[in-house]
């Protein structure tokens, strides 16, 4: 059985879902790259945070948090954002098979940010993640620590 | 998932918050068979003395307003009344004290379920349960007569220092506060015969906002006078004052913080002297003892003033976490804790199963069939790659 991948949406299209949903916020295409930028709150006692998201078709959005700063009053590292490379300190919010470039961000990577954040706010104050996903990650004994 | 509105949310917050203040159904149950079983005994024990009585609960238990200890191995405290019918004159305090004190030694030595302890009190009696599930169990037993000035119910209890009588009417301020929330009451019936598909649901199955208040405003004061017990406010007076203040019509939240703003008004000044009125007997004063210590006054007015500044916050804090250390100050640590994991596993839960997606423009978690959050995993700390 061969399994077509289903073509990438374009940066315009990308753009224009971001754009219907959030009308108020800065968006541009620039030489292959959209950049995002808007407020987002996750539930109405949250915060309202500051995103700004980077994304080049087919490669994992670079989500971060520009305002307030994640890490203020907090003593431990944070869970499941990215360590070193181009996504140093962006959020992690999905695995690899969850996400393809056929997908609007707007139904997903936005969302998904908006949960991030709840679970981040419980995730101050108890120390425990409640979303999805290992934290601390499960590492094979092979691997090395970061 | 209650998300449609800031204060909606908090209700939905607080009613976790709540929860784990409550008594667990497996300790009430487990208090009426033990006051039961007892009671039982003690009619078959004295039926051959020609005198008749009542055992009963009595404050926070029957009032449902009793709260979980704060600490894990602390005890739950619950408060009976022994009612033996003697004559009004014809038993000293220090007979009615002894003879209740044999009969429940009679029967502790039968080797009853839980195997309680027997200990004498300043006035009462109590059975001390080794601690099981954590949590240890006191029953404080205490004797009385009828008074025969406000019968049915009227009892004359002896005071702490065996000197002197003083009137009680349990029962006739349990009616009186159900009175107050009865409204609520019928309608909480009606929901939870609903929602369980039954008809009879016992009143212990019921918490109207009134109560839960009382139970935050304890679990306050408690908090608030950790180190300075002596200076506590009694129980009965938060109950009365709150249940005077209450009324119906409103979520927890809205009652809660309406409650703790008005009940200092329902104070007295009669001539000089601040009085809480006992609703069944208004010529008793709740507050006595603040008239030999001034202190004790003072401390009542600060707490409700913290109280009050604690429950507001909480109203006006932005960040859930930011919440439940408003829940923690408020309600203790555990309370908090268990509020945030309950409420993070909660929206977890509704995730998972796709009922929740966002709000246009704003990015707000509602309820939805919609627009619903397609499922991920929150991956770990790996470095970034193009996704293929």
């Amino acid at each position: 059985v061969i399994t077509l991948a289903r073509p990438p949406l374009s940066l315009a299209v990308q753009a224009f879902g971001l754009k219907e949903v959030f009308p108020d916020t800065s968006l541009e295409v620039k030489r292959g790259v959209l950049r995002w930028r808007g407020r987002l709150q996750p539930t109405w006692a949250s915060r309202s945070y500051v995103i700004d998201i980077e994304y080049r078709t087919g490669w994992i959005a670079r989500v971060r948090v520009i305002t307030p700063s994640l890490t203020d009053g907090i003593d431990r590292p944070l869970p499941h954002v990215y360590i070193g490379g181009y996504l140093d300190g962006a959020l992690c919010l999905h695995l690899d098979v969850d996400w393809g470039p056929h997908m609007p961000l707007v139904n997903t990577v936005i969302p998904w940010t908006v949960e991030w954040l709840f679970f981040y706010e419980i995730w101050r104050f108890t120390d425990e993640w409640c979303g999805t996903g290992n934290w601390p990650p499960r590492r094979d004994s092979s691997a090395s620590a970061a | 998932m209650q998300l449609q509105d800031r204060t909606s949310q908090l209700n939905k917050l607080l009613g976790l918050s709540m929860a784990e203040i409550e008594i667990p159904d497996s300790v009430y149950e487990l208090t009426v068979v033990r006051y039961t079983n007892t009671g039982n005994w003690l009619r078959t024990h004295w039926a051959r003395s020609g005198v008749g009585g009542d055992i009963y609960p009595q404050g926070s238990f029957p009032l449902g307003t009793a709260t979980r200890p704060i600490k894990p191995g602390d005890h739950y405290d619950i408060d009976l009344v022994i009612r033996r019918d003697h004559p009004a004159g014809s038993i000293s305090k220090a007979d009615l004290k002894d003879e209740v004190g044999l009969g429940l030694d009679a029967y502790v030595r039968t080797g009853p379920e839980g195997h309680p302890i027997l200990s004498p009190g300043k006035r009462c009696w109590t059975f001390d349960y080794p601690v099981v599930g954590g949590d240890g169990f006191h029953m404080d037993w205490l004797p009385a007569v009828p008074d025969p000035d406000h019968q049915p119910n009227g009892i004359l209890i002896t005071d702490r220092e065996m000197f002197a009588w003083q009137r009680s009417s349990p029962v006739d301020f349990a009616a009186w506060f159900r009175q107050r929330m009865r409204d609520e009451l019928v309608l909480a019936r009606e929901k939870i015969a609903k929602e369980m598909n039954v008809v009879d649901v016992p009143e212990w199955k019921l918490k109207t906002t009134l109560q839960r208040t009382v139970q935050a405003l304890k679990r306050h004061r408690d908090l608030h006078f950790a180190t300075t017990p002596a200076d506590r406010p009694a129980s009965i007076i938060i109950t009365t004052l709150a249940a005077m203040a209450y009324k119906p019509g409103a979520d927890f939240y809205e009652v809660l913080v309406d409650v703790t703003s008005r009940m200092a008004s329902f104070v007295e000044n009669r001539a000089g002297v601040l009085w809480v009125a006992n609703p069944v007997h208004k010529g008793e004063n709740f507050a006595d003892r603040w008239a030999n210590h001034p202190s004790r006054t003072q401390a009542f007015f600060d707490w409700l003033a913290a109280a009050q500044r604690d429950f507001a916050r909480l109203g006006s804090d932005l960040g859930v976490d930011k919440i439940l250390e408003g829940v923690q100050k408020s309600f203790g640590e555990r309370v908090a804790r268990e509020t945030g994991r309950a409420y993070g596993r909660g929206m977890g839960g509704a995730l998972l199963g796709g009922t929740l997606g966002i709000t246009p423009v704003s990015g707000i978690l509602r309820t939805t069939t919609a627009r619903h959050n397609p499922p991920h995993t929150n991956h770990g700390d790996h470095p970034g790659t193009p996704s293929s």
